[in-house]
């Protein structure tokens, strides 16, 4: 069974102009052990799965519809109690805008032995601060540091910290929101080793979230593209890197100068995503879309898929094996 | 909090972030609302005496009165221990509290939007010492620094208190101008005009200026309260201006007439009208606060 | 480490600033239109004790020796001779100063305690009919005219209910009794003291808990806040643990800030209350000329403000880790 599925997810804002959908109908499943990268653009709703699968939407989400079913439970029909205490200890997640993530007045290592005395009451502080230690250890942390405040800390440093923390519990799935997005390029590269070790190591599964799809690529086995809410497309690394199938994802590729991966001259996406009214059978990228086709704005949706593991959200696209 | 969310919770939802616009807007109106009527009540207050020189708010006495008597229909308010009209009273005090008030203000913001500006442009050895000085004006109690001033000048006018209050309350002011102005500075089109050689006293007057007055008027919402409050504690201490009768001046005659527990009539009125006066202009400003905030936040420059 | 060298940075800071108040007062003093001999010295003292007197402050000197005159005799507690009282004024202002002090911090550490507890509640329950009107009161006490609340508390709860005493700091019985012991003079204070520390803690209160409300609003939009819910903390201890902390610092900026306004209601406060403080003595000595006497209060309160404000500071820099590192 799959440690994570997630089953035609839908989820909306409410704002001044009502109800807009962030994530639409998106289904996925993750293994364990695996990792799993979002990728898209800011606003094509990512970021807003990564909160729903640990239940920490704002005030003002909502989930239309859906299920996501952890260890065969569905989250979303958990009392808030039952959440709470699968919270970190078995989902952790780094989030974006780390910077900021650490609470400014008290000690780093206090806030990370919360976490574990948290989920397991029975512990003393002391074993707590000294697990902590052997964690620092882990992510490469002068065990000196432990006793100080955040902002004393450099920006990988940080980074880091917060890793140690989201480790610290032994979660099985760990959710990482752009967590290299503040970074500097070099310690950008050193954090992204150390993930991609931790997650080897401690066979943690991973769903990573990025709009870089280079980081994406380092890190992960499967990945799946979004955009404007929906995913549009779905493969194994390989598949998406070398032979993408969605026009979206091709242009993220394309776009994308540090891939070693096939080069051809560079293209910019145009325009950012604007969420525009559209009809409910119109591609949402076909604006965007240097491939549309009548057909894109009128034919019903399928996926079509291209093997057992790539599948793609597109009614133009040429070569499916066995539309669905 | 996230979960499926049925129909009628998420219309509570809509409402809840609706309100809470439509309440700071409330409370601006409220406060309008009062201002407009002590404003109607100091326009007002050179009626009386025109009806009748006993009216007169300092020198009208009710012939027949010689005591402080209740409300009547000759007098709605009732009249003092020396039977003067207290309805007329406090419509002087209303025209009082918005000249003291808007005087003090407008010089305090002056002063301090000027020296905010400078000591925020300028920087260092100009900065420093400004800020310097703004902390020693800001440790001193105003209140105070006039009495002693009194002691040593005897009684003093009421310009001169509006002037030594706006001396005293422009570090507050000239503090967030300075903030403003710093975080303004380093706009691109600071340098843009630097470059294109204007003098800094043009950038300052011409560019950066228009971006801190609304900062500026903010501020004046509670440079009035404050001027209002001290004018109205010197009065009621007895070290206001004997010539001018204002709410201060009021409470201090119930009070040193013994007459405090006597004449609620007498002792209500002044002070609620200052504590009101207070409120509602503290309502505005909050009000303006509200709206101008985001407006600051989102970096709408004029260039 | 660094507490220690913010501290001396800051008794810099205050030496400086005192001793310019310190200066412009003398200048004021001494030149201001009038005899400012006549403002010294007594004009019921007998012609040597004039002389002497005289001597003293160095008032037959040039300017510049007077000043030092002046800075000695301020550091050695010799500020002259009230004309009211014919005491040293020393001797008065040492009476005084303990009685406001009591009076003042009770009241503020009060405001400040409940008005962040309240503010915290209220922000929690945004919205809701408790924070309308917790708001409601807070402004409403925030913006009353001080001597009018205490006026009107006088009326009330002293002259009609005839609960609490209408003024002063102690009942003569209670203290010239000889069998009355040190916890029936205590009490005796406590009950003189409780509509004025009400007017006080009324005045205060209402500013620390909007504030507070503010900057829970605002704190709980924090991304620590959001990394805490995710670890699994319950919201009690999110709020509490994570929040409240965070939110309360500008409360202690507020209380720094406010000082110089506050001590302004204090006096006031005393005055109505006779309650026998510095602040009131300072109104007093004004009104009846007793030039010495204000002299020093008046240096006096502008001592303790600077002293509050680094007291406060330093309270500030004990609770925020980023200012102390």
């Amino acid at each position: 069974m799959a440690l994570l599925e997630v089953d035609n997810l839908s989820i909306g804002y409410y704002g001044r102009n009502g109800l807009t959908t962030a994530v639409d109908s998106v289904s996925f499943t993750l293994d364990r052990g695996k990792t799993l990268g979002f990728v898209g653009e800011s606003g094509c709703g990512k970021t807003t799965i990564g909160m729903a699968l640990l239940r920490l939407l704002p005030e003002n989400a909502s989930v239309l519809s859906g299920k996501i079913l952890f260890e065969g439970q569905d989250l979303l029909e958990l009392s808030p109690n039952d959440m709470r205490k699968i919270r970190w200890k078995k989902i952790a997640m780094i989030f974006q805008a780390a910077m900021n993530a650490l609470n400014p007045v008290q000690r780093v290592d206090n806030q990370i032995a919360e976490a574990l005395l948290t989920h397991d009451p029975g512990l003393d502080k002391q074993a707590a601060l000294k697990k902590t230690a052997e964690l620092y250890d882990m992510v490469g942390i002068p065990k000196n540091r432990l006793r100080d405040y955040p902002h004393q800390y450099s920006g990988g440093m940080k980074q880091r910290a917060i890793i140690a923390m989201a480790l610290v519990c032994q979660p099985v799935l760990l959710i990482a929101d752009e967590p290299t997005t503040a970074l500097d390029v070099i310690v950008q590269d050193q954090i992204l080793k150390e993930i991609r070790n931790f997650q080897k190591k401690l066979n943690i599964a991973m769903v990573f979230i990025s709009h870089d799809i280079s980081v994406v690529a380092d890190v992960c086995h499967n990945i799946a593209v979004m955009y404007d809410g929906w995913m549009v497309e779905f493969g194994s690394r390989e598949e998406i890197l070398s032979s993408p199938a969605h026009p979206y994802t091709k242009m993220l590729l394309a776009s994308n100068l540090t891939l070693k991966v096939g080069m051809h001259t560079s293209t910019s996406i145009p325009e950012p995503i604007i969420h525009i009214e559209r009809s409910p059978d119109q591609c949402p990228f076909y604006h965007r879309c240097p491939e549309h086709a009548e057909q894109c704005r009128t034919d019903s949706y399928k996926w079509v898929t291209l093997s057992s593991s790539h599948r793609v959200f597109c009614k133009n696209v040429t070569g499916g094996l066995e539309p669905e | 909090m996230d979960k499926r969310i049925p129909k009628k919770h998420a219309r509570a939802k809509r409402l809840l972030s609706g309100w809470a616009v439509f309440r700071d807007n409330l409370l601006g109106k409220i406060g309008l609302v009062f201002l407009t009527v002590f404003a109607l009540m100091a326009i007002g207050s050179f009626i009386p005496p025109h009806i009748d020189p006993m009216y007169h708010p300092m020198t009208g006495v009710d012939p027949q009165i010689y005591d402080s008597t209740g409300p009547s229909l000759k007098h709605w308010l009732g009249t003092d221990f020396m039977g003067r009209d207290i309805f007329s009273q406090l419509l002087a005090g209303a025209r009082i509290a918005f000249m003291v008030g808007v005087s003090a203000a407008f010089m305090s913001i002056f002063l301090g939007t000027i020296i905010g500006m400078i000591s925020g442009y300028m920087g260092r050895w100009t900065d420093t010492l400004l800020m310097r000085i703004a902390d020693i004006f800001m440790v001193l109690p105003v209140l105070l620094v006039i009495l002693i001033l009194a002691s040593l000048f005897g009684q003093l006018n009421i310009w001169i208190i509006v002037f030594i209050i706006s001396i005293f309350k422009w570090p507050g002011v000239a503090r967030v101008i300075r903030a403003q102005t710093l975080s303004l500075k380093e706009r691109p089109f600071i340098d843009a005009a630097r470059v294109v050689g204007a003098s800094h006293l043009r950038i300052i007057f011409r560019h950066i200026m228009p971006n801190v007055l609304p900062l500026s008027f903010l501020y004046m919402t509670f440079m009035v309260t404050y001027a209002i409050i001290v004018e109205a504690a010197l009065a009621f201490l007895g070290f206001g201006d004997p010539g001018t009768v204002s709410w201060g001046m009021m409470l201090q005659w119930v009070w040193k007439t013994g007459h405090m527990f006597k004449a609620p009539y007498w002792l209500l009125p002044p002070g609620l009208c200052i504590s009101l006066i207070t409120l509602s202009f503290y309502m505005l400003g909050r009000a303006m606060d509200d709206v101008l905030d985001p407006r600051l936040r989102k970096e709408k420059t004029v260039v | 480490m660094e507490l220690r060298r913010y501290i001396i940075r800051r008794l810099y800071q205050v030496a400086v600033i005192f001793f310019v108040i310190l200066t412009v007062l003398f200048l004021l003093f001494r030149l201001a239109p009038g005899d400012p001999v006549s403002r010294m010295v007594d004009p019921d003292m007998t012609p040597e004790e004039a002389e002497l007197l005289i001597s003293e402050l160095g008032l037959d000197k040039p300017l510049w020796i007077q000043y030092v005159y002046f800075v000695k005799n301020f550091f050695t507690g010799n500020f002259g001779h009230s004309f009211n009282y014919g005491q040293p004024v020393v001797s008065i202002i040492l009476d005084r100063l303990p009685n406001t002090i009591i009076l003042f911090t009770t009241s503020v550490i009060l405001a400040a305690l409940v008005g962040v507890f309240f503010g915290k509640i209220a922000s929690w329950e945004k919205g809701s009919k408790k924070d309308v009107w917790m708001t409601i009161v807070a402004l409403a006490s925030h913006t009353v005219f001080v001597p009018w609340l205490a006026l009107i508390l006088i009326w009330i709860f002293a002259y009609k209910l005839g609960w609490f005493p209408i003024t002063g700091m102690i009942s003569e019985e209670v203290w010239l009794d000889p069998d009355s012991g040190p916890l029936a003079k205590l009490l005796d204070i406590i009950y003189h003291m409780i509509l004025p520390l009400t007017t006080l803690f009324l005045i205060h209160f209402g500013s620390y808990l909007l504030i507070m409300r503010t900057s829970m609003l605002e704190t709980l939009n924090e991304d620590y806040i959001l990394t805490a819910r995710a670890k699994g903390l319950t919201e009690k201890v999110v709020r509490n643990h994570h929040a409240a902390p965070n939110a309360a610092l500008p409360v202690v900026t507020t209380v720094g800030l406010n000082l110089a306004f506050s001590i302004n209601g204090g006096a006031l406060t005393e005055t109505v209350f006779t309650w026998p403080g510095i602040g009131r003595e300072l109104v007093f000595s004004v009104s009846n000329n007793d030039y010495p006497l204000a002299q020093a209060c008046f240096l006096l309160i502008a001592l303790v403000v600077l002293v509050a404000n680094l007291v406060v500071d330093i309270i500030y820099a004990f609770l925020d880790p980023r200012i102390r590192y």
